[in-house]
């Protein structure tokens, strides 16, 4: 894949500011992508983050469906290289999040569940690396206003994905001690945890 | 000494500055690393803000939308109600 986009796959306006707008941004790589007849626009995000004094990453897959009958863009992605020893508390922690005790969704607007792929009750088989399926919703409406609305979600991506990352440290602060449980992995690194 | 009670919409206002001035691309490494720092830290401000406010409007958490016995059980022991799907 490559920083520039395929133009036969671009068959909307939409899509083409996408592919506008980042085409000057070092950490996105994207490019319109077809799905049968239907074109949407597939996008890979480094959000940056510092831990242990070390800029690390976490990497966000998103594609953006151009819905013109709706009058909106659906956003559906999913952050990878977030892994955790402990997958039930992980799990039930991100719900005590996101259900209405605590939300994310009033400053970043973005919407978070579990894996697609594995039922939530199935909460003791879930993989050692957990994958959390994001989305969100644009209306559509003047292309310009679309693009603002679009670079904004991105800034607001990085928060939410901050938000987590404060969430899983404040469940090891609540053990009294860092243990170390929640474990922040670059998505390069494939190897088994050290422990 | 008067301290400035930052509320969630200051807070949010100053991620998204900080986070233009990082997306400008006109900063060096030690400024790039600095204002990822600050975000980290504005956000983490925001959680303990968002944690503190459920504290003192819910006893009980809500998760929509399960619907297996089972798990519903198991988190309802553990304090958290089930709304039902409509």
């Amino acid at each position: 894949m490559s920083k520039s986009p395929y133009p036969e796959n671009c068959d909307n306006e939409y899509l083409i500011k996408l592919c506008e707008l980042i085409a000057d941004r070092e950490n996105i790589v994207g490019e319109c992508r077809k799905n049968g007849d239907k074109s949407f626009f597939y996008m890979c995000i480094d959000i940056p983050f510092v831990y242990e004094d070390t800029e690390q990453s976490i990497f966000v897959d998103l594609n953006i469906h151009i819905q013109e009958s709706k009058l909106q863009a659906k956003f559906e992605g999913e952050i990878f290289a977030l892994s955790t020893n402990d997958q039930e508390t992980f799990m039930e922690n991100i719900l005590r999040i996101f259900s209405s005790g605590i939300e994310a969704y009033e400053e970043f607007n973005w919407l978070v569940s579990g894996p697609s792929n594995i039922p939530l009750p199935m909460l003791d088989n879930l993989p050692k690396r957990v994958q959390l399926r994001i989305g969100r919703f644009e209306p559509l409406g003047d292309v310009t206003d679309f693009g603002n609305a679009f670079m904004e979600s991105l800034i607001e991506l990085d928060g939410f994905i901050y938000f987590l990352l404060a969430s899983l440290e404040d469940e090891e602060d609540k053990d009294g001690q860092k243990t170390n449980n929640n474990k922040l992995d670059s998505a390069n690194d494939l190897s088994e945890d050290d422990e | 000494m008067k301290t400035k009670v930052r509320t969630l919409s200051d807070l949010h206002q100053e991620f998204h500055a900080k986070s233009s001035q990082l997306y400008s691309g006109a900063v060096n490494p030690k400024t790039r690393k600095q204002l990822i720092i600050d975000r980290q830290r504005i956000v983490r401000e925001m959680w303990y803000l968002k944690k503190e406010k459920a504290k003192e409007t819910s006893g009980n958490l809500r998760v929509a939308g399960a619907e297996n016995p089972e798990f519903v059980n198991k988190l309802a022991r553990k304090g958290v109600i089930f709304r039902s799907v409509g």
